[in-house]
């Protein structure tokens, strides 16, 4: 399916670099979706789905086409009372045409006649279960940025005047990191490695919080 | 419940849209209505063929709104999400499902006459079935000092063979920013129309909208109109979306914007993606000033330019 066009360079072959769970979006910090670093490719709740569905390990087309269609669900109203009978169901064709976008920006790729991943998707349990090392990485930086604030103040108090000097400081070291850790083989030599979140993870929250309150 | 325990200030603060929302108060007319003041429930009235259920929550509401298979209702749903303080966070978390073989309009209306640092979100899903007629359309009323900040996000099911009508307003008082995300999906055979009217008008607006159609089904169809005016230092940015991923699907996304004034600014971002190889999608853009002659033949009439120029406005945001 891969045709040989002067496109071929510009087609994405690093890792997503989107860090927001609904990037678009977000209750909390209202980060806007205007902003250009959002793969187009991720626009479409069907595509991100079908990447949420490989998460949990490769597919074929049939596996993948049975789990995309879905029956909503109120939020409030019990089953008792009412039983939505609805439900929305793709096409074949329009799955094999996702399908072929994703593979295209090669954030899939058939093997053996399944689907694969090429990008890491965290589910909500595996990212809580990071929760654990984020705090402890954060409080020894905490740490250091505390024990480090007066000689910092000192010598680059002019500077902290006119710019937002640890935004700027945090940012550089984070850099330095990634280099470090490249080089001494802890981190992958690969640009932009982060984990690619995905909207429905902000929906599974949602809706364990309907499920909690009401 | 009459309308008097209602506030004032929110009824009346739709009347430069020649809308009185007494007039869709519970008692008024044979619809169904919910009525949120702030956090607190303050109508709701069902009618047959309608479930609805609220639930306040701090900060505001969620609610199911059920429209049964086979109703028809020529009364309008009515749903009206007000605020009448400066200050404050309302979320709201609606979702709406319309069975198959069902006819009816939702009207929301949304209004924060006194707003100056109020935050309104929404959260709300939209599932319509097969064989529908449905309309929602959604005024707002942000007040009159920019002080509002409205960041709705809503995603729209739309079943096979329905028809459905998507209105948004706002080009009375002020915006304040304002982020609008709507996602629609169309499925087979499906007609799906978007329209959405927004004005700015000072540098404290901004208002900034991206409204999607996903043509998922086969002969799905579909229209985004965006149509907006910056004056004054505002800023808008209409970011209509059409992707055909279905077969002989045809989309179409159309963005008429009229900038005024030193400082003010209008962005349109077309952005179309025929996926299909049957399929069709197209857009077209027209941004800046009006054609002078549209001008000269009101300033000769005696209209001063002012004048002339918000005559004009108001006629671009009223054209269908």
């Amino acid at each position: 399916m891969r045709e040989n066009t002067k496109y071929h360079n510009y087609r994405f072959i690093g890792k997503i670099n989107v860090d927001e769970i609904q990037p678009w979006f977000d209750f909390t910090t209202t980060k806007p979706w205007d902003d250009p670093e959002i793969p187009w490719i991720l626009d479409n709740k069907v595509r991100r789905e079908i990447l949420i569905i490989l998460a949990k390990g490769p597919k074929t087309f049939q596996e993948i086409y049975e789990r995309v269609n879905f029956s909503p669900k109120p939020l409030l109203i019990t089953k008792e009372e009412y039983d939505c009978q609805i439900s929305y169901n793709w096409t074949k064709k329009t799955v094999e045409n996702h399908l072929m976008n994703l593979e295209w920006y090669n954030l899939i790729k058939l093997i053996n006649k399944s689907y694969k991943l090429t990008i890491p998707i965290l589910s909500t349990e595996e990212t809580e279960k990071l929760e654990e090392y984020i705090v402890k990485f954060t409080e020894n930086w905490i740490t250091i940025i505390k024990q480090l604030g007066d000689e910092v103040k000192e010598k680059l108090g002019d500077l902290d005047k006119k710019t937002p000097l640890y935004e700027i400081l945090i940012e550089k070291t984070i850099e330095k990191l990634y280099r470090i850790l490249k080089e001494e083989n802890l981190l992958p030599n690969q640009p932009n490695l982060k984990a690619l979140w995905a909207e429905q993870l902000r929906k599974i929250k949602f809706e364990d919080w309907v499920a909690k309150n009401f | 419940m009459s309308g008097t325990e209602y506030p004032k200030e929110i009824l009346e603060s739709l009347e430069d849209y020649n809308i009185d929302i007494r007039d869709f108060m519970p008692g008024h007319g044979k619809g169904a209505k919910l009525l949120l003041n702030f956090n607190k429930i303050s109508g709701l009235e069902q009618v047959d063929g309608v479930i609805l259920k609220g639930r306040e929550i701090e900060n505001g509401i969620v609610a199911d709104i059920i429209i049964m298979e086979g109703t028809k209702i020529e009364e309008p749903v009515h749903l009206c999400f007000g605020v009448n303080k400066e200050t404050g966070v309302q979320e709201i978390f609606p979702r709406i499902i319309a069975e198959d073989n069902t006819e009816v309009t939702v009207q929301a209306h949304c209004s924060f006459p006194k707003a100056n640092g109020l935050i309104h979100k929404m959260f709300g899903h939209f599932y319509i079935g097969k064989n529908c007629n449905f309309t929602y359309s959604e005024t707002h009323y942000h007040g009159e000092n920019s002080g509002a900040f409205v960041a709705p996000v809503a995603y729209m099911y739309v079943g096979e063979n329905s028809v459905f009508e998507n209105n948004f307003n706002l080009t009375r008082g002020t915006p304040g920013k304002v982020k609008i995300m709507i996602d629609i999906y169309a499925m087979k055979n499906s007609v799906i129309k978007s329209n959405i009217r927004a004005f700015g008008k000072s540098k404290k607006d901004s208002v900034r909208i991206r409204d999607s159609v996903f043509l998922e089904g086969e002969n799905a169809r579909s229209i985004i109109k965006m149509k907006a005016a910056a004056r004054d230092g505002g800023e808008v940015l209409m970011y209509g979306i059409t992707e055909g991923n279905a077969p002989n699907c045809n989309g179409h996304v159309e963005c008429n914007e009229i900038v005024l004034g030193k400082g003010s600014i209008c962005r349109a971002r077309p952005f179309i993606r025929a996926i299909d190889p049957t399929s069709s999608v197209s857009h077209e853009a027209s941004l800046g000033r009006f054609p002078q002659k549209w001008l000269d033949e009101l300033l000769a009439k005696g209209l001063t330019e002012e004048e002339a120029t918000q005559v004009l406005i108001e006629a671009m945001l009223q054209e269908e």
